[in-house]
């Protein structure tokens, strides 16, 4: 797990947001937010109007796990469940999840509410 | 509560006002295609469709949705469907009105036509939730009410337990082939001992029978035979496992099928290819139908595939008051004309459920389709509604694309699609382009299309029939599959007379790759990238095939669409309308200032990193401010435009007023690589001291090599715009012929030399020798001849130095179509060979000897009589009359 150091370290410009209490939301929040940008950079294919991104395992990808606003999904049964839920917006499915790519494109084309799925890869791939 | 999930008898007045989201209003107009009397050039009126617009503040167009305005009018505005099919959503709208008892709309059309995406899209638009798709072909369609499933005696987590032990991978081999020969698409090998089920799958085409049936398409085992199939396969492997299922095995079951849970839940339908689903099985429905039609206002549905003892899911009500909003069926079905397995609705439904065609798609069409694909909007047909508006404001049009593109939208709008969009008059050229092309395309592979109808194909016949087309059709899928292959990074293809050959030593060691950390811009090339996939894939379906007609009619009419091989040696700037100049977003082409000044600021600090590898900062407006940039870029530009004005020099000019040596006094740029100043100063002026303007009363001044510029600080400025021509102007001079040394007017051989020596060439070549230092590898520092060979026709470049340069630059080079060659590379030869072929393209083999020649002004010819490459990668060619450039 990436420590909370490692991530400020990253963003030191904008050292001057408090780190407790509401601020440690504000502050986490911010992160998370930039991360989905910052993963969400390149460009996506696009399948009935979800954005898919395939992305290296990175410290980033380590966040996503943790983001509140997204659904990590380690299966199928949960991958389809997060695909129709209207309230997800951003699903990931983390490398050596049960959810290999040529399925989950079978799945968005049935399954057609338009999210942003990240799928991880090795780094090597 | 969400409205559409209400009874429609319980909709207040309050609740309809909040459902209500009005489309085409005025200042708010929305496309429509629509039947207008025009008339002919001979006076007589016809009537004919056009794209027109929706502008009705008392009678707009009415989305019942519980989205929020801002996501409707997003959505409609980004979704919009093509001007044909605008029409039918038109009626898809106005059919979902609460009030409207007839809650059924039935699309017919080739495949790939859009209908299916039309229904999804409207049915996003109303409810987050979106549509149920049941894909119908070769379905019982009882199952649309009752459907069969497997029963897991009342324990649920049996499946759960299955999966966790497949996806652990602790299930043998044989228990997996088992399941994969009972479920067979629902069973998913990981490929690394790991599986899993996806249960929902099973009997929703699992099992393919035939890969073609009698339709052409393929044919699977229906949903009720693939349950059994599955329990059968199962039951055997849980034999092994023994999971428990409290002393039942598993058995079959039925429960409420998709329509009635769609019923249920106020939700829309999708009843896809709904005219392929197994014959004889339409009278099942013919009463729910005669019911969502609004021809009765309930029905009984009877279960007839309960099990024998199955006590539950007898029958079903369906009941108008209980009716909700948000309930709509969309049938889609191809045309008969598609398969002989596409049945006709029983004339009794067919009178009531009337399918609406999909009309075949226009040239606007494709253009409409294009235009989403690329941007996420459709800009033709926006840009068309109103054309005359957005000529004269197409400003306005840019700032009115961005608020829609992301009016409303969950999704980060992608790059690819905002930059686009600040081109929208390339992409409007471009996609008229590409749409003009695929329609064509269209119409010469189908056999039936009126082109063909016509007689004007007729010699196509013999290559172009059924079965090809089937395999080659062109549809908006392949437009999609296109775009997504060329925004691919992919390894460039060369030529093998221009590759540097396969290296004969030891390949047990992985070779050492460039900088990794730096990824280029998929979109700089984009529309040469897009070109080529599609020259590519015209080749593979013609030529590869043995279609030589066709592929020479489709070439034919690829050339007439802007879409040649856009190779570097024809496209650059020759070819400005081509659909890869349109589309390729290479900031080095960019006009806009500020694009410009980001560009010089990032080059800047590439060039800062690779001298300063301690500089971790990601942010490159933390090294150097664009507001740097943009005050140096002017002051630079500023001063060119006095150099423009100030009155022209020549070689007659009497001595003591003007001098040859104040004619060469026009500075280079280069870099500062000193930390200290660069923050206030990033660019330095160099002095060019040419020994061929000296005065002939005056002694040469050799100056020190450590008196002269690193070459690594100038080679940037060749790449990076405003200094490029700055620097590419002061390198030439008029100092030999000033000096008398060489006299123009004698040797027409030599007047040529002497204009690509001296940059007054007919040709626009023109070649010189800048010299600078350089740190070898040993740390000493020495002269570096840097040769410059510059195309002006097309503004390409070759330039040949010692030393290797960053990945950032070397793409930089790319884009600004730069060679450079490294002296010292191995494959120095090849290179050199690769990028005269480039730049000078088709007046190579002419260009050569004059370049020689006018190099050889300043240089003395190697031992041996060199041709041009020795004389260029040589570093011991002497520079006799050298033009040194001196540090500040």
């Amino acid at each position: 797990m990436q420590s909370t150091q490692d991530k400020t370290a990253f963003f030191n410009d904008v050292s001057a947001v408090p780190r407790t209490g509401a601020g440690q939301e504000i502050w986490d929040d911010l992160v998370y937010q930039v991360v989905r940008k910052k993963l969400a950079a390149s460009v996506p294919q696009q399948i009935r109007g979800h954005h898919v991104y395939e992305v290296a395992e990175s410290w980033e990808t380590k966040m996503l796990r943790e983001d509140p606003e997204v659904a990590v999904t380690s299966n199928i049964a949960e991958f389809r469940e997060a695909l129709a839920e209207p309230g997800i917006k951003y699903i990931f499915v983390p490398k050596g999840a049960v959810v290999k790519r040529d399925v989950l494109t079978d799945i968005c084309e049935e399954i057609t509410l338009a999210k942003t799925i990240f799928y991880e890869r090795e780094n090597n791939e | 509560m969400k409205n559409l999930k209400k009874p429609i008898s319980e909709l207040t007045p309050e609740d309809l006002k909040e459902l209500v989201k009005p489309l085409g209003t005025k200042g708010r107009p929305y496309p429509m295609r629509d039947m207008v009397m025009e008339q002919d050039a001979s006076g007589e009126k016809t009537l004919v469709n056009r794209l027109s617009v929706i502008e009705d503040n008392r009678k707009p167009l009415k989305v019942y949705s519980d989205r929020s305005y801002t996501e409707v009018v997003g959505m409609a505005m980004r979704e919009m469907p093509t001007p044909g099919m605008l029409p039918i959503f038109f009626d898809a709208i106005q059919r979902r009105d609460p009030a409207n008892k007839r809650r059924i709309q039935f699309m017919k059309g080739a495949a790939g036509a859009g209908k299916t995406y039309m229904a999804e899209f409207v049915a996003r638009m109303r409810d987050d939730r979106g549509a149920i798709k049941v894909d119908c072909s070769n379905m019982n369609l009882g199952e649309l009410l009752f459907e069969t499933v497997i029963d897991f005696g009342g324990d649920q987590d049996f499946p759960k337990e299955l999966n966790k032990r497949l996806e652990n991978g602790s299930v043998n081999e044989f228990c997996m082939n088992l399941l994969k020969e009972g479920l067979g698409k629902a069973f998913i090998d990981q490929g690394d001992g790991r599986a899993t089920i996806d249960w929902d799958k099973i009997g929703k085409q699992n099992i393919k029978l035939k890969d073609k049936g009698k339709d052409g398409e393929p044919e699977f085992l229906e949903r009720e035979k693939a349950v059994q199939k599955a329990i059968e396969s199962i039951n055997k492997v849980n034999d092994v496992l023994k999971i428990d299922l409290s002393g039942n095995a598993l058995g079959m079951a039925t429960q409420k099928g998709p329509l009635i849970i769609a019923y249920e839940e106020g939700r829309e339908i999708i009843l896809d290819e709904f005219n392929r689903a197994k014959k004889g099985t339409t009278g099942v429905l013919h009463g729910v139908l005669q019911f969502i039609i609004g021809e009765t206002d309930t029905c009984t549905a009877t279960n007839t595939l309960k099990e024998k003892g199955d006590e539950a899911n007898q029958s079903y009500v369906f009941d108008r008051n209980d009716m909700k909003g948000g309930f709509f069926v969309s049938l889609t079905g191809n045309t008969e004309s598609d398969g002989t397995d596409v049945e006709e609705l029983p004339q009794s439904l067919n009178s009531r459920i009337v399918p609406q065609h999909i009309p075949i798609a226009t040239e606007e069409d494709w253009q409409h389709r294009i235009c989403q694909i690329l941007t996420g909007i459709p800009v033709s047909t926006l840009y068309h509604s109103k054309q005359e508006q957005w000529d004269q404001d197409p400003d306005g049009f840019r700032k009115m694309l961005t608020q829609w593109r992301s009016m409303g939208e969950s999704k980060d709008v992608p790059e690819q699609h905002r930059r686009l969009l600040q081109r929208w008059e390339k992409v409007v050229k471009a996609s008229e382009k590409l749409a003009k092309f695929y329609y064509g395309w269209s119409q010469i592979v189908d056999p039936n299309s009126m082109l063909h109808q016509a007689g004007s194909l007729a010699e196509l016949l013999d290559e172009v029939d059924e079965t090809y087309n089937a395999e080659v059709t062109v549809d908006f899928r392949k437009i999609i599959a296109h775009i997504n292959e060329a925004l691919e990074i992919r390894p460039q293809v060369v030529k093998s007379e221009e590759s540097g050959g396969y290296d004969v030593a030891d390949w047990d060691l992985p070779p050492e790759l460039e900088d990794q950390d730096f990824e280029e811009d998929p979109l700089a090339s984009f529309g040469t990238r897009l070109s080529r996939v599609i020259i590519k894939q015209i080749v593979s379906d013609t030529q590869e095939r043995g279609k030589m007609g066709l592929y020479r009619d489709l070439m034919n009419h690829a050339k007439d669409c802007g879409l040649i091989d856009p190779g570097f040696h024809e496209a650059l700037r020759s070819e400005a309308e081509s659909i890869a100049a349109l589309l390729d977003d290479n900031p080095f082409e960019s006009q806009v200032w500020d694009v410009r000044v980001e560009l010089v600021r990032d080059i800047v600090c590439d060039y800062l990193r690779a001298k300063y590898p301690e500089i971790e900062v990601e942010d490159n407006e933390q090294i150097l401010t664009t507001s740097t940039i943009d005050r140096v870029l002017k002051e630079i530009t500023d001063a060119g435009a006095d150099v423009e004005q100030a009155p022209e020099l020549d070689g007659d000019t009497p001595e003591g007023e003007v001098s040859a040596e104040q004619e060469v006094s026009s500075p280079l740029i280069y870099l500062n690589g000193d930390a200290d100043t660069l923050s206030g100063r990033p660019l330095l002026a160099a002095q060019l001291s040419d020994v061929a303007a000296t005065p002939e009363d005056q002694d040469v001044m050799w100056p020190a090599t450590e008196q002269l510029v690193d070459v690594q600080d100038f080679l940037p400025t060749l790449a990076a715009p405003e200094i490029r021509a700055v620097n590419l102007k002061a390198a030439w001079n008029k100092a030999l012929s000033n000096s008398g040394v060489v006299l123009s007017g004698q040797d027409s051989i030599m007047d040529e030399s002497l204009g690509v020596a001296e940059n007054t060439s007919d040709n626009g070549i023109a070649a010189t020798t800048l010299v600078m230092k350089r740190v070898a590898e040993s740390g000493q520092v020495e002269e570096c001849p840097m040769h410059l060979i510059w195309n002006q026709k097309k503004d390409a470049l070759v330039i040949i130095a010692d030393g290797q340069i960053s990945s950032a630059l070397s793409y930089a080079f790319s884009n600004s179509r730069v060679c450079y060659v490294n002296r010292e590379s191995a494959t120095a030869e090849q290179d050199l060979n690769t990028a005269l072929a480039n730049v000078l393209g088709a007046e190579r083999e002419q260009a050569e000897p004059v370049i020689k020649n006018a190099l050889l002004l300043r240089a003395e010819a190697p031992s041996g009589g060199a041709d041009l490459g020795g004389l260029l990668l040589q570093r011991d060619v002497e520079q006799v009359v050298p033009k040194y450039v001196l540090a500040a």
